[in-house]
């Protein structure tokens, strides 16, 4: 673990691209969060539910999810600079297993996405200091931070499988962007239940716009929709990840490099 | 012992056979060359058992010790060309390949290696800005980082200028010197009669012919001979069933003896029959000359 750990490093510190996506991530998640602060201060002054917690957790992690792409592509970035330089094939002559390999994509995902939800806790506590000049309820609504979790790890494992189907970055850049218009153009075409079990729906899910509730409620005899409860949301897309991660190493063991 | 046993080895792509039954046994402390023109199944057979390909059918056998991946921390390679991060300079490179051959970065292996390659001057210089053969002789010290039992060399010379070539050659001799045990493809038949102890030759994906240098070359002299009537020296050769001429002109003919003749033997018999040679030179018998034998027969 360790040792792979240090391999990753090793090799991707130095790796300027990788850090000018992912700065800008953190740059346009801010941008975004800065934007809704702002307008606090001119006409959402009483909307306490989207700053406060444990709404304010849903506003950020609803806003950041909007950037799961630039993510994504920090993802091929470090997938595919391996592809792109023929290092995936020294390696394994090295002497790295490819079960290893893989093993070390998936640790650099989950640290990605950790990192993600860390920065994401900040700038909601940022958010409710700047506008509520407090952090009560700081420690309730986490299953929000929760399923943003899940969600980013999603996005992050979906962008790893295509960087290692398609092994060129460029290439693997637009087949994400397409994979992920795709989804949400067939979803538009969808009947509800089934746009819940598309790959991106089902992520999707996981994390709703802020005040969904609240108009739900408003609206008691309206007609949402097939809304499918927490664990199921959680299951289901659950289930794609573990698929997508299955196929990955498959995919990384049978072929050849 | 042997290093590496193969039996069997079969790599199809579609209905393209790029290697065919191939079983071998390479000793340990050998040089071992494969030989063979490019296509015949050289780097798919290293592709294979360094764990970048998968065979299609056949097994083979690292140390005794089956196809654990652990097998290749024991071996330093160089498939094809070499590949490094270009935006990292040459410590940095060999930092991750210490990672993952299990060995302390900061041990001073690295620098040790370096200085090896005489590539320690420009250590902090970007992989990208490498000449071809600095950037071989980096690969080199990547295979060297382990201190490995095993070399395994692919074409290592290929695009080098003269002076690399000639380096990397003083440097393959001297790591051999050593009693590693070194296995080297290449299609150059020169070089790997020059450092090479056994052999196998492929074509096609097939092999062809293997084992010691001697072997392959077989026994008896390879002559040249003048004399100022050429066409009485034939037709006096023509009559030999086990005499083989290899080449011949005008002036001289050049001859493959049987191996228990030797030149004093031809000179003697030349001259009971009157015939007095001008010139006598015997040469070694060269790769090249029982290569295009194997591949003819």
């Amino acid at each position: 673990m360790k040792r792979l750990w240090n391999i990753e490093m090793a090799k991707l510190k130095r790796y300027q691209p990788l850090w000018y996506f992912s700065l800008f991530y953190l740059l346009a998640v801010s941008a975004l969060v800065f934007f809704l602060v702002d307008m606090n201060t001119t006409f959402m002054r009483e909307a306490k539910y989207i700053y406060g917690f444990p709404g304010g957790w849903q506003t950020v992690t609803y806003m950041a999810s909007f950037f799961h792409l630039f993510l994504g592509l920090v993802v091929v970035i470090f997938t595919c600079n391996e592809y792109d330089h023929r290092t995936a094939r020294q390696h394994v002559i090295d002497g790295l297993s490819k079960r290893d390999y893989f093993l070390g994509k998936v640790i650099l995902l989950f640290a990605l996405s950790v990192l993600a939800v860390i920065f994401i806790v900040l700038l909601g506590a940022f958010c409710s200091l700047y506008n509520l000049g407090n952090l009560n309820g700081f420690f309730s609504g986490w299953h929000f931070i929760g399923m943003f979790w899940i969600q980013t790890f999603g996005y992050l494992t979906t962008a790893f499988l295509l960087a290692v189907l398609v092994k060129r970055s460029g290439f693997a850049m637009m087949t994400l962007l397409g994979a992920m218009l795709v989804d949400l153009i067939s979803r538009s075409q969808m009947e509800e239940w089934m746009a819940n079990l598309t790959p991106f729906g089902s992520m999707d899910n996981l994390v709703k716009f802020p005040i969904a509730e609240q108009i739900k409620s408003l609206l008691q005899n309206g007609d949402m929709g097939a809304d499918l409860q927490t664990l199921q949301v959680i299951f289901i897309a659950s289930v794609w990840i573990g698929l997508f991660l299955f196929l990955g190493y498959r995919l990384i063991l049978k072929r050849d490099v | 012992m042997n290093v590496l046993e193969t039996e069997n080895l079969t790599k199809r792509y579609g209905p393209l056979v790029a290697l065919s039954k191939l079983s071998l046994e390479i000793p340990k402390g050998s040089v071992y060359g494969f030989l063979g023109p490019n296509g015949s199944g050289k780097t798919t057979t290293l592709g294979i058992v360094l764990g970048t390909l998968n065979a299609t059918s056949g097994s083979f056998s690292w140390f005794g010790n089956g196809t654990k991946d652990s097998n290749r921390l024991r071996i330093g390679a160089l498939l094809e060309t070499p590949n490094f991060y270009p935006y990292l300079n040459a410590e940095q490179n060999l930092e991750v390949t210490a990672h993952i051959k299990k060995i302390d970065p900061k041990s001073g292996r690295i620098e040790e290696v370096l200085k090896r390659v005489d590539l320690y001057d420009r250590r902090k210089g970007k992989f990208k800005s490498f000449s071809l053969g600095m950037k071989q002789r980096m690969a080199i010290a990547g295979c060297l980082l382990n201190d490995p039992e095993v070399l395994v060399l692919d074409e290592p010379t290929n695009g080098l200028d003269p002076q690399g070539i000639s380096d990397m050659r003083n440097l393959i001799s001297s790591i051999a010197d050593e009693g590693k045990t070194i296995i080297i493809a290449s299609h150059i038949l020169d070089e790997i009669e020059k450092i090479c102890t056994h052999a196998a030759i492929l074509r096609k994906g097939k092999l062809i012919s293997k084992g010691t240098l001697e072997d392959l070359l077989g026994g008896g002299q390879v002559v040249k001979i003048s004399a100022p009537n050429m066409k009485e020296v034939l037709a006096f050769i023509g009559d030999k069933a086990d005499w083989d001429v290899i080449d011949y002109g005008k002036s001289f003919a050049k001859l493959s003896l049987p191996e228990n003749l030797d030149a004093a033997d031809l000179n003697r018999l030349l001259a009971e029959q009157g015939i007095y040679l001008s010139e006598l030179v015997t040469q070694r018998k060269t790769l090249e000359n029982s290569f295009l034998e194997k591949l003819k027969s």
